[in-house]
C-alpha cells in the first residue's frame, strides 16, 4: 500500500517537474503542436493581434483641415509628383520618395544636408500618417509642416515659398484646383509685386532669399505663408493614403484563431510568405530579441526616439532628436503657430515637449512595414540588408561608447545564426503585396497627369 | 528506490531554492525612493507618502495606464487621515524606466485646482514595461514624496 502511494506520488512529482521544466523552457500555454511549429501563448497572441494592419485607425489629422478630403488628396498627389515645385524645375518629392522604390530611395545617402554635419538616409513614406513626429530627428510635428521643408531646403528642392505662390497664381490647372479647395487667392497677393524667389533664412540674414523676403510687407508675407501651408496640407492629405496592408503577416494574424492553433499546418503558409521560420522569428521579435519594446502597433513603431549607437554623441556627431526639438520649437509652422488648424485650447503634443541631454544621438524608430524593400537601413543608411541590421542588434554592445546615453535595453542578444535568420524571414513577411501595385499605379497615373517622368 | 530519492531531492531544491530565486529576480530594482504599497479602489490608486504626511489618490489606476498614448492624471492629495487639505500645496511628478535609464519624453502640465486637487495633462509612457511614478508634494519648504511601480502592457 505505502509503496503504491509513493510510486503514484513519485509519478506525480516527476510529471510536475517535467511540466515545470517545459513551461519554463517555452513559456507557452498553447495547445499541442508538432515540435517544429512554434507555439504562441495567450499573452503572445494578444500582442500579435495589436500588430495587424487591421488595427490601423482611420483618424484624420486635427492640424490639417483638408486631411481626408478627396479633392485635397488629388491635388496633393499632383503636387507630390510635380517638378515645378523645385527651384530649378528638375526634381519632385517623388524623385527621392519614388513609388517604385517603396516611396524611398535605394541609394545609401543621396543628400548631403547642409544644416547638419552628417547625412541621413531617405525614409519610406509607408504608414507615414501614423507617425507622431516627422524626420529622423522629429523636427516637424505634422505631416503638412514637414512637406514645406524639402521644398525650400537648398540640398533638396531648392525652391522658395514665393515661387510656390507665383506657380499657383500663374499655372491655370494648379490655380483651379487650389481655389476649389481653399477659396480665392487673396487680391492682395495677386496685386503684389513678387520677387522671383524669396524665403526667410533666419540662420543667414545676408542670404539673397532672406533679403528679398524681408522686403515684402507683413500682410503679403502672411498671405504667402498661408498659401504655402495649404500646399503642405494638400501634399500631406495625399501622403496619408500610403498605408500598407495585407502582408503575409497580416494574413497570418487573420488566420490566428483557436481552431487553427490546433492544426498549425493551416496557420502557416510558406507559399505566401508566412513560413514556420517567420513564425519563429515573430516569437523572437516578441520575446528574446525584445524588438517589440520599440517596434509595436500596426506601424511597428512607437513613434519616439532612441539612441541606437549609430552616431556617436560628440560635437561632430549628428545629435538627432536633441537638435530636432530646438528646430521644432522655433518653426513658425509648428502646432503653436498661426497656420495650424489645431483648435485653441485643445490638447497639443507640442505643449509637453522639452529639451533633455538624454536626447542626444536619438533617432526616430522607423516603421517596419515593407522593410525588406526599403533598404538601406538606419538614419545613416549604413546597412544594405536586413541580415546586416539583425547582426548589428545581435552584437550591439560592441558599438557603445562612454558618451552614449545608456539605453540599457539595447545589448547584444546572443542569438544563434539560425535565430538571426528567422528574424529576417519574419521581417520579410511584413511586405504588403497588393499595395505595391497601388504604388505602381500612382506613378503611372502621375505621368499622364502632370507629364512628369520619374 | 535510490533514484526516486534523488528525484525527490531535486524537486525539493526546485521548490525551495530555484522558484523563490526566480521570483525574486525582476522585482528588486534599486531605488532612491522606496516604492510604496499601492491600494486599488475602482480605477483609482491610493498611496501613502514616505513621510506619512499625505495620502495620494490618482486615476487612472496603475493597472490601466495606456501604452504610448497621451493621458491625463487626476490627483487628489489628502491628509494622512483622509482629511481635505485647506492649506496651499505644490506638486511635481516624475516618471521613468529605471531598467532603461530614462525618464518620460514629455514634461506634463500640472494644473493646481486647490484643496489638494491637481490635474496632470500630457502624461506619456512610450514603451511597454516597468515604470515608476513619483509624486513630490511641497508645502512651503517642507516636502514629502510617494512612489509606485507599475507595468505598462504591450
Ligand atoms: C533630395 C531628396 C528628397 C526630396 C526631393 C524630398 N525628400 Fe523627403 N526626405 C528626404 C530625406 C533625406 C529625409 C530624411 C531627412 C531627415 O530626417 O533629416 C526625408 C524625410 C521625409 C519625410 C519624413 C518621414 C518620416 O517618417 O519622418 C517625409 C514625410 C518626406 N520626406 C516627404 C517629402 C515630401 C512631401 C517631399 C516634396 C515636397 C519630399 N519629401 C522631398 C529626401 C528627400
Ligand atoms: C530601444 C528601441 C529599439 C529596439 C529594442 C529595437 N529597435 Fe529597431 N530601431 C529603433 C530605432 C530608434 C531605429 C532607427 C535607428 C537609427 O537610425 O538611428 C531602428 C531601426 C530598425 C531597422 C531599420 C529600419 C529602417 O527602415 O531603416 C530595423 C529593420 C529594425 N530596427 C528592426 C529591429 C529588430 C528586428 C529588433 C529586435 C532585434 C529591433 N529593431 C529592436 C529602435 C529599436
Amino acid at each position: 500500500m505505502t509503496s503504491r502511494i509513493s510510486t503514484a506520488s513519485i509519478f506525480y512529482i516527476a510529471s510536475l517537474f517535467f511540466a515545470f521544466l517545459s513551461v519554463n523552457a517555452t513559456a507557452t500555454t498553447a495547445t499541442k503542436v508538432s515540435s517544429d511549429f512554434p507555439a504562441f501563448s495567450k499573452k503572445e497572441i494578444q500582442i500579435i493581434k495589436t500588430l495587424s494592419s487591421q488595427r490601423y485607425t482611420n483618424t484624420s489629422d486635427v492640424s490639417n483641415h483638408v486631411s481626408g478630403s478627396a479633392s485635397a488628396i488629388a491635388f496633393g498627389k499632383q503636387l507630390f509628383f510635380s517638378k515645378k515645385l523645385s527651384g530649378d524645375g528638375v526634381i519632385s518629392c517623388a524623385s527621392c520618395h519614388n513609388p517604385k522604390e517603396d516611396w524611398a530611395t535605394h541609394d545609401a545617402i543621396t543628400v548631403k544636408r547642409t544644416a547638419y554635419p552628417s547625412t541621413r538616409h531617405v525614409p519610406s513614406l509607408w504608414g507615414v500618417k501614423y507617425n507622431r513626429w516627422y524626420f529622423w530627428d522629429g523636427r516637424a510635428d505634422s505631416l503638412w509642416s514637414q512637406a514645406l521643408q524639402p521644398i525650400e531646403n537648398i540640398s533638396e528642392m531648392r525652391g522658395s515659398r514665393v515661387q510656390i505662390a507665383r506657380l499657383l497664381i500663374s499655372d491655370f490647372s494648379f490655380r483651379k484646383s487650389y481655389e476649389a479647395i481653399f477659396g480665392r487667392i487673396p487680391t492682395l497677393l495677386l496685386h503684389a509685386k513678387l520677387p522671383f524667389r524669396a524665403r526667410p533664412v533666419e540662420t543667414e540674414k545676408t542670404n539673397a532669399d532672406h533679403l528679398a523676403w524681408v522686403k515684402l510687407k507683413p500682410p503679403v508675407q502672411h498671405a504667402i505663408n498661408t498659401l504655402f501651408s495649404n500646399v503642405g496640407k494638400s501634399i500631406a492629405a495625399f501622403e496619408e493614403t500610403l498605408v500598407s496592408k495585407d502582408s503575409p503577416f497580416d494574413q497570418f494574424v487573420a488566420r490566428l484563431t483557436k481552431e487553427k492553433l490546433n492544426t498549425p499546418t493551416e496557420l502557416f503558409d510558406s507559399d505566401n510568405g508566412f513560413s514556420v521560420s517567420a513564425a519563429k522569428g515573430l516569437k523572437l521579435f516578441l520575446g528574446k530579441a525584445k524588438c517589440i519594446t520599440c517596434h509595436f502597433g500596426p506601424n511597428f513603431s512607437d513613434g519616439e526616439f532612441h539612441h541606437s549607437f549609430l552616431s556617436p554623441v560628440s560635437l561632430q556627431g549628428d545629435l538627432g532628436r536633441y537638435d530636432g526639438i530646438q528646430l521644432l520649437l522655433t518653426n513658425p509652422f509648428n502646432g503653436h503657430g498661426k497656420f495650424t488648424d489645431i483648435k485653441k485650447g485643445s490638447r497639443n503634443k507640442l505643449d509637453f515637449v522639452y529639451l533633455n541631454v538624454e536626447f542626444r544621438g536619438q533617432f526616430k524608430t522607423p516603421s517596419l512595414r515593407n522593410v525588406e524593400r526599403t533598404f538601406p537601413y538606419m538614419h545613416t543608411g549604413e546597412f544594405k540588408t536586413l541580415k546586416d541590421v539583425i547582426h548589428y542588434y545581435n552584437t550591439i554592445s560592441k558599438r557603445k561608447s562612454v558618451n552614449d546615453h545608456q539605453e540599457i535595453l539595447l545589448k547584444s542578444l546572443e542569438l544563434s545564426k539560425a535565430e538571426e535568420k528567422n528574424l529576417v524571414v519574419f521581417l520579410k513577411s511584413l511586405n504588403g503585396y497588393r499595395t505595391l501595385s497601388v504604388a505602381q499605379k500612382h506613378s503611372g497615373e502621375s505621368n499622364t497627369e502632370t507629364g512628369d517622368k520619374l | 528506490m535510490k533514484m526516486l530519492h534523488v528525484i525527490v531531492r531535486v524537486f525539493k531544491i526546485i521548490i525551495f531554492v530555484l522558484i523563490p530565486a526566480i521570483l525574486m529576480t525582476g522585482c528588486n530594482q534599486p531605488s532612491d525612493v522606496m516604492a510604496m504599497e499601492a491600494v486599488q479602489l475602482d480605477n483609482t490608486t491610493q498611496l501613502q507618502t514616505q513621510g506619512k504626511a499625505y495620502t495620494v489618490l490618482f486615476s487612472p489606476a496603475i493597472d490601466s495606464m495606456p501604452l504610448n498614448k497621451y493621458f491625463d492624471l487626476d490627483v487628489q492629495i489628502k491628509g494622512a487621515t483622509y482629511q481635505t487639505l485647506t492649506f496651499p500645496l505644490d506638486m511635481e511628478i516624475d516618471a521613468g524606466m529605471k531598467a532603461h535609464n530614462h525618464s518620460m519624453n514629455v514634461i506634463p502640465r500640472i494644473i493646481n485646482l486647490g484643496e489638494g486637487k491637481f490635474r496632470v495633462e500630457g502624461m506619456l509612457f512610450h514603451m511597454p514595461g516597468k515604470w515608476f511614478l513619483r509624486f513630490i508634494i511641497r508645502r512651503g519648504a517642507m516636502s514629502d514624496k510617494a512612489e509606485v511601480n507599475l507595468v505598462v502592457a504591450s
